[in-house]
């Protein structure tokens, strides 16, 4: 098993005896590209060094193209998900409490009633009812100390006067309103009674034993 | 000739693309004789020929002339490249043995056929064991060395070496 039989002597022999393929010159070029790509140049001229341009320019061009691209990929995909996760907390956030804007009323009083509204309808502004005699200014002053101690800007205060107020329409509430009647389940005029199963006849495994 | 291949070898050290092709021009023969030992086909030769050689070039600052011939570093270069691409599309088997009975073959029969034909007979070895055929029988390498080669134990290589010779005793009784 070790040594070598006669026989794969004489094949080892007859294999000096095959033919070479003339295939020198397409080999050498092969190996000529691959000296090109691999070597960038000899010192002597005599070999072509590869222009480090474009994309198929040196391993380094080639590796910071790479990066600059992923970098601008990644900027962007982190931009998408942040954008869409400040747009889907916006949407979780408690329903809007706010008072866009006075009260429906029924404006049918005097010019003696005053309404002082803010210029701007801002989420922090109150209704506050004020007493319909010639003491608003002063009562005014009160709610404006109060106010500024509750650290909030007096223009955030609607003031209503109380006779306005009166009137206006009652709003919704989700405490007060109490819900539908539960719609009865089943069919009219049968009660759970009538679908008591009473069985006169003995079962199966009875009639067995 | 040998100061001729010394100068050549000299001047590929510093780099010469001449000098390079001369010295592939000058071993190409021997190389390609080699290579073809391993290979499927000529293209195949080629691809591992092209691919010692510029491994050749890459390394000849590591070429001891005192050591060695270029032709001995040069087979060496070319064997372990054809084992790689062997390697790389077969399988050996895990399979071991210590003996096996010899099969016998005519020689006769060897003599009388071409090279060729019998290059195609061992080339439709398993590409495994055309490997460990050609190692053992061809370049005469011990089942020691083969086994470091590919990776494997003697007893593997010489189940191999077992499984070429009972299939190429078959195809030589039918030439």
């Amino acid at each position: 098993m070790n040594k070598k039989t006669t026989y794969e002597i004489l094949i080892a022999e007859k294999m000096q005896q095959l033919p070479i393929p003339d295939m020198a010159d397409p080999i050498w070029a092969s190996i000529e590209l691959q000296l090109d790509a691999d070597i960038p140049g000899d010192g002597e001229g005599n070999s072509p060094s590869p222009e480090p341009s474009g994309k198929g320019g040196t391993g380094f061009g080639n590796k910071l193209y790479f990066l600059i691209t992923t970098t601008i990929i990644i900027a962007g995909l982190v931009w998408i998900i942040t954008g869409k996760k400040k747009d889907t907390s916006a949407d979780k956030k408690s329903p809007d409490t706010t008072i866009t804007g006075p009260p429906s009323v029924v404006a049918d009083s005097g010019a003696s009633e005053i309404f002082i509204a803010p210029e701007n309808n801002k989420a922090t502004s109150l209704p506050v009812l004020i007493p319909n005699n010639n003491q608003q200014a002063s009562f005014v002053d009160s709610i404006k100390t109060i106010a500024d101690s509750l650290n909030s800007t007096p223009q955030n205060i609607l003031l209503i006067k109380d006779s306005i107020a009166a009137k206006i329409l009652p709003v919704a509430d989700s405490l007060s309103v109490t819900p539908a009647p539960k719609k009865p389940k089943g069919v009219k005029g049968i009660s759970n009674a009538d679908y008591k199963i009473v069985s006169d006849k003995k079962d199966s495994v009875k009639k067995n034993k | 000739m040998e100061q001729d291949l010394h100068i050549i070898i000299t001047d590929c050290r510093s780099g010469s693309r001449k000098a390079q092709e001369q010295l592939f021009r000058q071993l190409y023969g021997f190389a390609m004789s080699v290579a073809l030992r391993y290979s499927r086909d000529t293209q195949d030769a080629a691809a591992i020929l092209s691919h010692s050689f510029v491994k050749v070039f890459k390394s000849i600052h590591s070429f001891d002339e005192t050591k060695g011939t270029i032709q001995s570093w040069l087979k060496r270069i070319i064997t372990n490249q054809a084992l790689d691409h062997i390697k790389q599309r077969s399988r050996f088997s895990t399979a071991e043995i210590d003996t096996a009975e010899e099969p016998y073959i005519n020689n006769a029969v060897i003599e009388a056929t071409d090279a060729v034909a019998i290059m195609e007979l061992i080339k439709q070895l398993p590409p495994a064991t055309h490997a460990v055929f050609v190692l053992f029988a061809l370049d005469g390498y011990s089942h020691k060395e083969i086994a470091t080669h590919l990776g494997i134990s003697e007893g593997t290589s010489k189940w191999h070496l077992s499984e070429a010779r009972k299939n190429l005793q078959k195809k030589i009784s039918g030439i």
